[in-house]
C-alpha cells in the first residue's frame, strides 16, 4: 500500500526531498516505515531513537499500523519558539 | 480577520495579534515575543532557518490555546509562529493572552510558550558565522515511546 511521507529538518536534508509517496507492506507500522527510510539514507543513521512519528497529524506509537493513504511525518527533535 | 493560531512566512508584528483576542470583559493582556538571539552555544549566529509541518503545528497551537482557556480561565489566546530564514533580532513567535485579570494572563502565557516549544512540529537550524550549523532541539519534546 502507499503512504505519503513529508520530510522536514534532518530528514529533508538527508533524503534531499520535501515529500514522497512510499510503498509499504500492508502490515507495516510507523516504526517499520521509519526504519525503512533511515536504512536508505546513510546520513540519517542512528536518528531513530530521537524521532517520534506523526500519522495524519497526530503523534502515534511506533507500533501503530499504517493504512493506505496515511500522511506520515518523522518528528526529529522539535525546536519551536 | 487572521486566524488566532497560525504559521506565517511574513515578518511578525505583535500588534497583529490583538484583533484575534479582543474581548471587552478582559482587563489583563499578556504578550510574549520570542526573538532570534545573536549568540548561542558561545557562537555568533548568522541566521536561523525555521521549518514547520504547518497543518499539524496550527492544530497543536489551537489545542494548546483551548487548554490554556480551560486551565486558567483566560478568554483569548493567539499563537503565531514565523518560518523561513530569520536573522538575529527578528521575531520568531508571538503569543497573546486576554484575561479578565492579570494573574491568569501571566500564568497562561507561560504555559502556552512552554507547551508550544515541547509539542509543535517546528524545527530550527542555527547557522553560525564560522560556517557551521546545527539543528537544535530535544530538551523538552514530545514523549518518544
Amino acid at each position: 500500500m502507499k503512504v505519503k511521507v513529508l520530510y522536514f529538518a534532518q530528514f529533508r536534508e538527508g533524503t534531499g526531498k520535501t515529500e514522497e509517496t512510499v510503498e509499504v507492506s500492508s502490515d507495516s507500522s510507523a516504526g517499520d516505515l521509519l526504519g525503512q527510510i533511515v536504512s536508505k539514507f546513510h546520513s540519517l543513521a542512528g536518528i531513530e531513537k530521537r524521532v517520534a512519528v506523526a500519522v495524519n497529524r497526530e503523534v502515534v506509537k511506533k507500533e501503530a499500523r499504517l493504512k493506505e493513504g496515511d500522511e506520515v511525518v518523522f518528528l526529529s527533535p522539535l525546536a519551536g519558539g | 480577520m487572521k486566524p488566532a493560531c497560525s504559521i506565517t512566512e511574513q515578518p511578525l508584528d505583535p500588534a497583529d495579534l490583538k484583533p484575534a483576542i479582543q474581548d471587552p470583559s478582559c482587563g489583563g493582556h499578556s504578550i510574549f515575543v520570542g526573538t532570534v538571539r545573536k549568540r548561542n552555544h558561545e557562537k555568533e549566529v548568522f541566521r536561523l532557518e525555521y521549518q514547520a509541518y504547518a497543518p499539524m503545528a496550527e492544530k497543536v497551537f489551537s489545542e494548546i490555546a483551548e487548554e490554556a482557556k480551560e486551565k486558567f480561565g483566560v478568554k483569548g489566546c493567539s499563537i503565531v509562529h514565523r518560518v523561513g530564514i530569520l536573522e538575529p533580532g527578528e521575531i520568531s513567535v508571538a503569543v497573546a493572552i486576554a484575561s479578565e485579570h492579570r494573574k491568569e494572563a501571566f500564568a497562561a502565557c507561560q504555559y502556552v510558550v512552554s507547551e508550544l516549544k515541547r509539542r509543535a512540529p517546528i524545527w530550527k537550524k542555527e547557522v553560525y558565522r564560522d560556517g557551521t550549523s546545527a539543528w537544535l532541539g530535544g530538551e523538552e519534546n514530545v514523549e518518544l515511546d
